[in-house]
């Protein structure tokens, strides 16, 4: 496709831009690690317990962070990260405690541990979403609260440790290096612990952050989107959900070891429902799906609920009421339905959404003199569509083929032995009614339902059976009837979605970001830029997806799907919704793609654009082929009239 | 970038704010004894805050002026949670600077302080329940309990419980007191040799008992302990009790059975219910406690028995501190605290309430200390003697 | 046996207040996580209303049911609908989720944790059952639970506001296109379902006195035989309550009575990983 490298100077702002970004980040998090240690190795007494409640601080938010991968990015709401705290907090002291274990090694299990069985959860309740999956973790909250209350080796509601069972109501401070990492409990004492806390804490924000906005985070947004359209970003949704849940479980146990080693002693009635609400809360209340939404969350609603900022609103209202009124619990629930009601992204989305506005309106000029050489005028209008004839078809000339497959949804034949047969070269059209299986078809081709019967074949080899990631990573890729995009992120985001690494990119090189990260961050963003040129949208980079003209948004979703670099493009209705001048120029690209040796299987009422494009068209009425041949064949048979007119006729009655 | 920035700016400033609500250390005055208070405020279970703080303000106000003490009292909020505890109790020990400490009231959140405070050195009184608060292996040991504990109360039943010929079988609270309540007893089993035939738990709030009761009737059990917190659970233990025809002899229970109990039980329920206390609750000096809480805060006490056991460790304190002469001298007044030769809660007394290596108020040793009650036809309570007379005569 | 008869009386209660969630989830795909909160109003309601000596004790009832359905329209209108724009929005669930702690703390502050007595429809004492004793009050909530659900299942076959409630989660477009609000249905479901909760809360308060707490265990077994039996069927919580209550009471028996509740959360688990539209939902292959 086009090799042309746009010698933008809003690309070179970027590419200086995202190392500085990353710095930027870890600053802020240094100098907050910073204020926070300071006061904690004074020794000072009257900065216990301030140093504690910011130890709390940061242990919620490394739990909320891990959930907001999995509750902000992937929208699987869990109820129950207050459980994988526990989980962690348990599991790391008893294995210290308990077993010989070396407690930094007992640490590294207890993260491994609940990871597991955050995963091993992910990996039998994965089927579900929405409120059946927050049910499954409300009730593994409430049995982890039975359990931690009732089992004996953890110590029951005497805590853990306890002086009947170990001798000690405290766990030993660990020693690392030769330092005795000592909890912030007693004055005169330097709590060298927090220090440990706020390195490791650190490096696993910036983690959190890496991951959130690479490839592997998109894929995650992409899940929260609609599972279709990440499985058609080649997507393994099933696996990726299952490493998400074990991550922010991860993550949840990393804060719970941290609260295990602040107050060095654990009870029980600490790791209650309302511990699990604290941590959605953080994160609706920073912003779901915001890097700093449940950092930013966490320290609010941490902060509100440990200090007394809250009294002077409960005083308030006892002056009118002393026996009706709201505290702390109370004032936090309403906290959480305002957030909804009127910041539904929550502080950092509501803020960012206001900045963006702010700095876009600065940014327009800039964008408009970096893009001119590669608007999509400059895309040579391509020679008119000729109608070959169908000629025999010759096996190694086909690139997809459906045969005699047949599907139905509840005892509703939806197809009925179709058969689809789409040449390399070729721009196929298939026509029809509505209702007459068209767009099934397309989801039968790339995997969203399984086949009753038939076969489907995509470059020799069978297809049908595999799951819908498989068969888009080996080369098919395709646009939906209603756009499906991530409509709150920018037209730019959306293309870089399209590209394989959002399914394929290892979670632990998100993670990690390696400089090769960087590399590939320039390489993608100036293949997203050629291609929002190519689709016409090259000034619109950075415009909100969802705040772009309907035309535009069906040239993204294009776009995107281009990005995968595909053999097969599977257009569904794109013309709907355009108007004329839209619908030439959405031919002309076609006819562009065609000639640069992309295959696209057309799915269209439009017949003006389906006379200009296709090389072939297949007709279908009620599940089944009608006609089949090139667009003049088709349109003159007379049953193929007769589908469209008596369909036009019903309509009107 | 612009947007963190804005972000961490927004952060900044709500932390400056909860920063400028917290700050309310007040400095202390010379030859003023300082009291700190720690309970649950805005916790779940209120109740245990206000009857901390209100029986500490009626004994200080009866006891400052007999012992010629000024007194300050000073109160944080615990939320009801083991870590507020934590951070209630640095802010007393560090900013506040207190004397001693009362509280927290809460088991769960008194044994995740109890490290911290026996390490402060300062006198420490505690009204919860749970035994394992009480680190008796500690010297010197700070904290004097002006309550009974669930594994005192439990050695005393176990002495109504296995004097006659009985199968024995135990209901208790999932939970600190329940727990550590049931356990003790089985321990105490095992010394006496005799043996339980089932143990169930409950779940606080649980709707519904009759599967544990019918496994307590399969053991063939007669005589039933319920070591159980809320008087709504000992009430759905007596209605499954009923339900499943158990009929035991006796059953018997604690005063936490007096909050509830009698107003969501129906009279067969307490036919053969009885619980033990050290406490003369029937007595005037309780109902004279009642009338001045009441005249004071316009309601009854809501746990009696704690009010009676914080008025017990103000009167214990304050004694020892002016005995002393100066509340800053912490283990002069331990000294003091455990040499005291009676605690009294206003006519009331206990004599030699403390010793070098007794820090527990109630003995469980001696039977006549301990009253059994139980409930006439109107659910009014009535006191049916003490263990001893029981134990020999039944009552 | 007699596990088998007290787990099927006891599963009444939960069967009732599950009858509601699968009100709301029929007809508005979101459940209100404040139902335990509801129905311990609709407890304090019973309180409130025991005084007023000129009213009998249907017409008590009767108050209670009717605020209890208008507080449900209530929070359908101000706290589900604005939270519940499409099927990916599950904001309902954290806003409901909210208005119980709201609720919660409200009661504990208004009224005290410790239960008060209430006296509108107390029925003590133990009736026989297949020659096992059972509670009077849970076999007069077991029978209410079983008319509830056979008035449910004959209203949504045969009459046409039965067909419109299950018409509206479905395809809310055409419904509209039908003439008919989809946020009235929405709104008359919620009415009903916390009608419901409330007059199990009165029936329960009864038995075991009005608390704020009243409703948290009841809510969670609640959702558990709504999710066993199946969120979209009106026979789901019937058959979910007896699988449950027995699954509770015999494990409850061989187990320990802690164990119960354990087995039966285990049990959800199990089912939403097995069978995840319950025993007796519909699973159908959706056509996107």
């Amino acid at each position: 496709m086009s090799t042309t490298v746009p010698s933008s100077s809003l690309l070179d702002r970027v590419r200086r831009g995202e190392a500085g970004r990353d710095l930027g980040y870890l600053v802020v998090l240094l100098a907050a690690a910073a204020w926070i240690a300071l006061p904690a190795l004074s020794g000072d007494g009257t900065t216990l317990a301030g140093t504690q409640t910011t130890a709390v601080v940061v242990a919620v938010a490394v739990a909320a962070a891990g959930l907001n991968l999995l509750s902000g990015h992937a929208r699987l709401i869990s109820l129950g990260q207050g459980a994988f705290f526990a989980i962690g907090a348990y599991v790391s002291a008893y294995l210290a405690v308990d077993s010989s274990l070396h407690p930094v090694l007992a640490i590294v299990v207890a993260i491994v541990v609940t990871a597991a069985f955050g995963g091993l959860l992910a990996l039998c309740t994965m089927r579900l979403r929405g409120p059946a999956f927050a049910m499954v973790t409300l009730v593994v909250a409430i049995l982890t609260e039975r359990v931690l209350a009732e089992w004996a080796p953890l110590g029951r509601l005497s805590g853990y440790p306890n002086t009947l069972d170990h001798g000690s109501g405290l766990m030993p401070p660990i020693e690392v290096f030769g330092t005795s990492l000592e909890p912030p409990l007693f004055a005169g004492t330097e709590a060298t612990v927090v220090v440990a806390i706020l390195v490791v804490a650190v490096v696993a924000l910036v983690g959190y952050r890496n991951v959130a906005r690479s490839a592997w985070g998109r894929s995650l947004h992409a899940i929260g989107t609609s599972e279709h359209l990440a499985a058609h970003l080649g997507v393994n949704v099933f696996g990726r959900k299952v490493a998400v849940m074990a991550l922010a479980s991860a993550y949840g146990a990393l804060g719970g070891v941290f609260y295990a080693q602040v107050f060095a002693h654990l009870q029980p009635e600490s790791f209650t429902m309302l511990l699990s609400i604290t941590m959605i809360l953080a994160v609706i209340l920073g912003g779901a799906g915001t890097v700093a939404g449940p950092l930013v969350g966490a320290v609010i609603i941490v902060l509100l609920q440990r200090t007394d900022a809250l009294t002077p609103l409960v005083d308030l209202q006892r002056q009118v009421s002393d026996t009706w009124y709201l505290s702390t619990p109370g004032l936090i629930g309403v906290l959480l339905v305002l957030t909804l009601a009127f910041l539904p992204q929550g502080i950092v989305g509501g803020l960012g959404e206001l900045v963006h506005r702010f700095a876009g309106r600065g940014a327009g000029p800039a964008a408009v003199v970096s893009t001119p050489a590669t608007t999509p005028a400059s895309t040579p209008a391509s020679t008119p569509a000729t109608t070959s004839e169908v000629t025999q078809v010759d096996a190694d000339d086909v690139l997809l083929a459906v045969r005699g497959v047949s599907k139905s949804f509840g005892g509703i034949q939806a197809v009925r032995s179709a058969e689809l047969v789409v040449r390399r070269g070729t721009i196929h059209a298939v026509i029809g009614p509505n209702g007459a299986g068209k767009t099934t078809v397309a989801n039968l081709v790339t995997g969203v339902y399984g086949i009753d019967g038939g076969e489907i074949t995509f470059d020799g080899r069978r297809i049908d059976g595999r799951r819908t990631h498989a068969i888009v990573r080996s080369g098919v890729a395709r646009t939906f009837q209603t756009p499906l995009l991530f409509t709150h992120a920018s037209a730019m985001e959306n293309v870089l979605a399209g590209f394989p690494d959002t399914g394929r990119l290892p979670l632990v090189r998100a993670w990690v970001k390696d400089p090769g990260q960087y590399r590939r961050t320039r390489e993608l963003n100036a293949r997203a830029a050629e291609l929002l040129a190519l689709v016409g949208l090259g000034e619109d980079g950075h415009v909100e997806a969802g705040s772009l003209p309907y035309g535009k948004q069906r040239a993204l979703e294009i776009a995107r799907a281009l990005a995968s670099d595909p053999r097969l493009l599977i257009l569904d209705e794109p013309a709907a919704g355009l108007n004329t001048a839209e619908t030439a120029e959405l031919g002309r690209l076609m006819l562009t793609l065609r000639e640069q040796g992309l295959v696209m299987v057309v799915v269209e009422h439009h017949m003006d654009l389906v006379t200009q494009v296709s090389d072939e068209v297949t007709c279908m009425e009620s599940g089944a082929v009608l006609a089949h041949g090139t667009a003049a064949e088709v349109l003159a048979e007379p049953a193929v009239v007769e589908a469209y007119l008596g369909v036009e006729m019903e309509e009107t009655a | 970038m612009k947007k963190f920035a804005v972000a961490a700016l927004a952060v900044a400033s709500v932390v400056s704010l909860a920063a400028c609500g917290s700050d309310s250390s007040s400095e202390r005055e010379d030859g003023v004894v300082r009291i700190g208070l720690v309970g649950p405020e805005t916790g779940a279970a209120p109740q245990f805050y206000t009857d901390l703080v209100r029986p500490v303000e009626l004994a200080v106000a009866d006891l400052a002026d007999e012992y010629g003490l000024e007194v300050e009292i000073v109160t944080v909020d615990d939320k009801g949670t083991p870590d507020g505890a934590s951070a209630a109790v640095q802010q007393l020990l560090n900013t506040e600077d207190v004397d001693a400490i009362f509280g927290p009231p809460q088991s769960g959140n008194a044994l995740q302080v109890a490290e911290v405070i026996q390490r402060s050195g300062r006198p420490w009184l505690s009204a919860a329940l749970a035994p394992e608060i009480m680190d008796e292996s500690l010297d010197p040991n700070w904290l004097f309990r002006t309550n009974y504990n669930a594994s005192d109360l439990s050695s005393v039943v176990a002495q109504l419980l296995f004097s006659g010929d009985n199968t024995v079988g135990i209901v208790h609270s999932a939970d600190a007191y329940g727990q550590s309540g049931a356990e003790s007893i089985e321990a105490e089993a095992e010394e006496l040799g005799a043996e339980i035939a089932a143990v169930e738990a409950i779940q606080p709030g649980t709707t519904d008992f009759s599967a544990g009761i019918s496994r307590l009737a399969a053991a063939g059990v007669d005589t039933v302990f319920l070591a159980i917190t809320a008087g709504a659970d000992t009430a759905t233990v007596t209605k499954a009790i009923a339900q499943e025809g158990l009929a035991p002899e006796t059953v018997v229970t604690n005063a936490t059975i007096l909050a509830d109990f009698a107003a969501l039980a129906d009279p067969e329920q307490w036919e053969n219910l009885v619980f033990i206390d050290p406490r003369d609750l029937t007595g005037e000096t309780v109902a004279g406690i009642a009338a001045d809480y009441e005249a004071e805060y316009g309601e009854a006490p809501i746990i009696p028995t704690n009010v009676y056991s914080w008025m017990a460790a103000v009167d214990a304190y304050l004694q020892a501190v002016a005995e002393v002469g100066d509340a800053r001298d912490f283990d002069a007044v331990r000294e003091a605290m455990e040499g005291l030769e009676q605690v009294s809660v206003r006519d009331d007394v206990y004599d030699a309430p403390f010793g070098a290596g007794d820090h527990e108020i109630y003995e469980p040793e001696d039977p006549s200390q301990w009253i059994v009650f139980g409930f006439d036809a109107e659910g009014g309570l009535e006191a049916r003697g003490d263990l001893a007379a029981c134990i020999a005569g039944g009552c | 046996m007699d596990a088998v008869v007290s787990g099927i009386v006891l599963a009444g209660l939960y069967a009732l207040v599950g009858q509601g969630l699968v009100l709301t989830f029929v007809t508005t795909r979101t459940l209100n996580f404040a139902s335990g909160e509801l129905l311990a109003v609709g407890g304090f309601l019973a309180l409130g209303v025991g005084s007023w000596s000129w009213l009998p004790t249907p017409g008590k009832l009767a108050v209670v049911v009717l605020v209890g359905g208008v507080l449900g329209a209530v929070v359908h209108r101000w706290l589900v609908l604005p939270f519940a724009r499409g099927e990916h929005d599950s904001r309902w669930l954290l806003s409901t989720v909210g208005v119980s702690y709201v609720l919660l703390n409200l009661f504990t502050n208004g009224e005290g944790a410790n239960p008060q007595r209430v006296e509108l429809t107390r029925n003590p004492g133990t009736v026989e059952l297949l020659g096992v004793g059972v509670n009077r009050q849970s076999l007069v909530i077991a029978v209410i639970a079983v008319v509830v659900t056979l008035a449910l299942v004959a209203a949504s076959r045969w009459t046409s506001g039965g067909v419109v409630m299950r018409a509206v989660a479905e395809d809310p477009r055409t419904v509209a296109l039908m003439g008919i609000s989809p946020r009235l249905v929405g709104a008359v479901a919620y009415a009903g379902a916390t009608a419901l909760a409330a007059l199990a809360g009165v029936l329960w308060a009864s038995e075991v006195g009005a608390t704020p707490g009243l409703g948290v265990h009841v809510l969670v077994s609640a959702f558990a035989v709504a999710v066993i039996g199946g969120l979209t069927s009106f026979w789901g919580p019937l058959v979910g309550a007896v699988v449950f209550g027995v699954v509770v009471q015999v494990s409850a028996y061989e187990l320990g009575a802690l164990w119960g509740q354990v087995a039966g959360l285990v049990l959800v688990i199990v089912v939403l990983v097995l069978r995840p539209e319950g025993l007796v939902g519909r699973r159908v292959e959706a056509k996107l």
